[in-house]
C-alpha cells in the first residue's frame, strides 16, 4: 500500500506546476458557484414557506362580508331580471301652462245668409271688437318611450294628454285650421284627460350599408328650428314651417357621408296619406257599385289625398379662434297631390251662436278635392359656442287647382280655384343663454297674404308659423334646477289676411285684407296678444 | 350731457356682461366637448369599428362620470390624457354626461 501512495506522490510530484494550480482553482470557482446557487434556492424555498405560512395565517371571510355580498348577489339578479323584463324605456314631460289672451277684430261685414228673394249673399256690417280670456290653464303630460327590438329595429313612440283646466266643456275651436281636433294633430289641441298616440314608429337600420327606413306615426310634429325656441332636442324631421302634424307615413334615409359629403348628411324621402276617400278613392268601386238603400260604401267621388317629400338634412362643424361652431342645413320639397277643403275632424264645442244654444262637438269632413300644391322650404340653424344660436327659415308654395270649390261655400285652394298662385314666408330668430339658468330669446315670422303651410299641430290658440302677417315673440326661459325650467313668453301676432291657415277662401284672398272691413264668414282677428308662463319639467 | 337712459343702458349691459363672463368662467364647453370627441374619438371608435362604437348613448350618465373620473382608456391600459387634455377631457364629459342614455335624445324619422 505505501508502494502505491509513493508512486502516486511520485506522478504528482512530476506533474507540471502551473497545470496544479489551474485545477486547484476551478475546483474553488465551481465550489463558489455552487454556494451561490444553494443560496439561491434557499432564499426560494423560504419565500415560499413564507407565503404559505401567511395564506395559512389569513384570516377566514367574515360572515357579515359573506352575507352583504350574498345580498348584494340577490339584489343585482332582481335588477337584472327587471331589466331584461323591461320592454320600452320610457321618458317623458309635463308642462302646466298659463296664459293671456287679446284678441283685436278690426271692422267686418259678417256674412248672414242668402236673399229668399235675390238668393244674394247678405251681410252685416260689425265694429271693432276686443275679446279678452284673462286666465287660460292648460296641462299637457308627454310620455316617450322607445324599445330595441333588435339589432336593426327600434320603436319609438309618444302618449300625449293635452287639456284646458275646466274639464273638456272648454271651447276651444276659434276659426283656426289648428284648433279643429282630428288625426293630425289630436296630441295638440287641448281637449281631455285622454291619452293619445302622438308618434308610433318602428325604424329599421340596415347593417352594412347607411341606410334606415321607417314606418307608422312618424316624428312629424316640433321639427326644427322649434327646438331651439322650446330649448330641447330636435324634436321631429321636417321643417317647422312646412310641415308640423301627427302623419301616418313612411321615411326612407341614406347617409351620405360615404360619398363625400360632411358626416351625419342625409338625404331622406317620406310620404304620408292626408285623406282617406274610402272606396270612392280609387274610382274603380265607384264606377261598379250598384246604390241600395243600405249600402256601405262611402261613394263620394273623392280621391284619396298623398303628401311626398324630399329632405337633405347636413350637419357642419368647425373651430373659428377657441369657439365651436355647429350647424344645420336643411332643404325640403313637398308635393301635396289631391288636397281638400276640409279635414275630417271634429271641432271641440263649436261656439253655436244664439242666447239658448248648446255648444257641442261638430263633425267635419272633406266634400272636395281642390287640387295640388308645391311646397319648398329651407333652413338654417348656427350655433356658436356653447350659449348662442340663431336661426333662418323661408317657405314657398305654389298651387295648382283643379277648378273645383269646397261644399261649404269656402271656395278654392288659395281662394282661387282656376289659377295657380304663390305665397312664402320667413323666420328667423335667436336664443343666448345668458348663464348656465337664464335663456333670452326673440323670434319673427312673416307670411304673405297667400302663405298657407300644414301645420296643425302648433299646439297654441294660433298657428303662428301659419300666419298671413308678423308675428313678434320674446321669451325668458329660467332653468332653476335640473331638467326644469319655467317659461315666460309674450306674442305679438299682426295679421294682415284673413284665413290664415286655411288652404282654402271663399273669395280671392286680395279683397280679405283685415284693414278693409272685408265680407267674412266668421270673425278674423287683426291682431292677437298672447302672454304666456309655463312650468315644464323633463323626466 | 350723458343722459340717464344710456347709463342704464350701460348698467344693465354691464351686469349681463358680468353675469356671461361668470357663467363662462371655468365652465367646461358641451360643444367643444363635441368637437373633440368627433375629431379625436370617433376615428378609432366610430360605427362598426373593431374597437367597438363610442357614443354617448352607450352609458348612463353616472357611468360616464365614473368613466372621466378613472381617465384610464383601452381597459384601464393608458391614461385618457394620452389623447385629450385635462381641460379636453372636461369638455368631452360635458358632451358624454348631457347627452347619455338617460338624457332627452333627438327624435327624427331616422331614429
Amino acid at each position: 500500500m505505501r508502494k502505491v501512495v509513493l508512486a502516486g506522490l511520485m506522478v504528482a510530484l512530476l506533474m507540471p506546476v502551473g497545470l496544479m494550480a489551474q485545477t486547484n482553482e476551478d475546483l474553488m470557482k465551481q465550489i463558489e458557484a455552487l454556494k451561490q446557487q444553494l443560496q439561491s434556492l434557499e432564499a426560494k424555498v423560504a419565500a415560499q414557506e413564507k407565503a404559505v405560512a401567511q395564506e395559512q395565517a389569513a384570516p377566514a371571510p367574515a360572515p357579515a362580508l359573506e352575507k352583504e355580498v350574498s345580498n348584494l348577489d340577490a339584489r343585482l339578479s332582481k335588477v337584472e331580471v327587471k331589466t331584461s323584463e323591461d320592454r320600452i324605456n320610457w321618458g317623458g314631460d309635463l308642462r302646466v301652462g298659463y296664459g293671456y289672451q287679446n284678441w283685436h277684430i278690426n271692422p267686418y261685414q259678417q256674412f248672414s245668409g242668402f236673399n229668399p228673394q235675390t238668393h244674394m249673399p247678405m251681410f252685416q256690417q260689425v265694429p271693432g271688437q276686443d275679446w279678452n280670456n284673462s286666465m287660460d290653464w292648460s296641462l299637457r303630460m308627454r310620455l316617450t318611450m322607445n324599445a330595441k327590438v333588435n339589432d336593426n329595429l327600434k320603436f319609438m313612440g309618444r302618449l300625449t294628454m293635452y287639456q284646458l283646466y275646466g274639464g273638456a266643456d272648454v271651447p276651444v275651436f276659434n276659426g283656426s285650421p289648428n284648433t279643429v281636433l282630428d288625426s293630425f294633430d289630436s296630441a295638440s289641441v287641448p281637449n281631455s284627460d285622454v291619452l293619445h298616440v302622438e308618434r308610433a314608429l318602428m325604424v329599421y337600420h340596415f347593417t352594412n350599408i347607411p341606410f334606415s327606413f321607417a314606418i307608422g306615426r312618424m316624428n312629424t310634429s316640433d321639427g326644427p328650428p322649434l327646438e331651439i325656441r322650446n330649448e330641447s332636442e330636435r324634436d321631429g324631421t321636417p321643417m317647422a314651417i312646412m310641415v308640423n302634424a301627427e302623419v301616418d307615413g313612411v321615411h326612407a334615409e341614406y347617409g351620405l357621408k360615404d360619398l363625400g359629403f360632411p358626416d351625419g348628411t342625409t338625404i331622406g324621402m317620406c310620404a304620408g296619406v292626408g285623406y282617406e276617400a274610402g272606396f270612392g278613392g280609387g274610382g274603380q268601386t265607384a264606377e261598379s257599385y250598384t246604390m241600395t238603400p243600405f249600402g256601405m260604401a262611402r261613394i263620394n267621388g273623392m280621391r284619396d289625398s298623398k303628401v311626398i317629400g324630399l329632405i337633405y338634412d347636413m350637419p357642419l362643424m368647425w373651430m373659428a379662434g377657441n369657439t365651436v361652431n355647429s350647424a344645420e342645413l336643411i332643404l325640403g320639397y313637398n308635393r301635396f297631390n289631391d288636397m281638400t277643403d276640409i279635414p275630417y275632424g271634429a271641432l271641440i264645442n263649436f261656439p253655436i251662436p244664439g242666447p239658448y244654444a248648446q255648444p257641442s262637438p261638430q263633425y267635419v269632413t272633406a266634400t272636395k278635392n281642390l287640387g295640388d300644391m308645391d311646397q319648398y322650404g329651407l333652413t338654417w340653424e348656427h350655433h356658436i359656442g356653447d350659449n348662442f344660436v340663431y336661426f333662418v327659415s323661408g317657405g314657398y308654395i305654389k298651387s295648382h287647382p283643379n277648378g273645383q270649390v269646397s261644399a261649404y261655400g269656402f271656395g278654392g285652394l288659395l281662394g282661387d280655384p282656376n289659377h295657380s298662385q304663390t305665397g312664402s314666408a320667413y323666420y328667423t330668430g335667436v336664443r343666448w343663454k345668458a348663464t348656465p339658468k337664464w335663456t333670452l330669446g326673440a323670434e319673427f315670422n312673416h307670411g304673405s297674404k297667400r302663405w298657407y303651410t300644414f301645420t296643425p299641430s302648433a299646439g297654441e290658440e294660433s298657428d303662428k308659423l301659419a300666419a298671413r302677417g308678423d308675428v313678434w315673440e320674446g321669451y325668458v326661459h329660467w332653468n332653476f334646477n335640473k331638467n326644469v325650467m319655467l317659461k315666460m313668453g309674450y306674442i305679438h301676432y299682426d295679421y294682415s289676411t284673413a284665413y290664415s291657415g286655411w288652404q282654402i277662401a271663399p273669395t280671392n284672398l286680395d279683397s280679405l285684407n283685415l284693414g278693409n272691413n272685408p265680407q267674412l264668414f266668421y270673425p278674423f282677428p287683426k291682431t292677437v296678444k298672447n302672454a304666456y308662463v309655463m312650468l315644464e319639467a323633463r323626466f | 350731457m350723458i343722459s340717464s337712459k344710456w347709463i342704464k343702458t350701460a348698467v344693465i349691459a354691464a351686469g349681463l356682461g358680468a353675469m356671461v363672463a361668470a357663467a363662462a368662467a371655468g365652465a367646461a364647453s358641451e360643444a367643444k366637448g363635441k368637437y373633440y370627441a368627433i375629431k379625436t374619438c370617433k376615428p378609432c371608435h366610430g360605427a362598426g369599428s373593431p374597437n367597438g362604437e363610442v357614443t354617448p348613448l352607450i352609458h348612463t350618465s353616472a357611468q360616464w362620470k365614473a368613466y372621466f373620473a378613472a381617465g384610464k382608456h383601452d381597459k384601464g391600459k393608458e391614461e385618457l390624457t394620452k389623447y385629450l387634455t385635462k381641460a379636453q377631457l372636461a369638455d368631452v364629459e360635458a358632451f358624454f354626461v348631457n347627452h347619455a342614455s338617460d338624457s332627452p335624445q333627438p327624435m327624427t324619422c331616422g331614429g
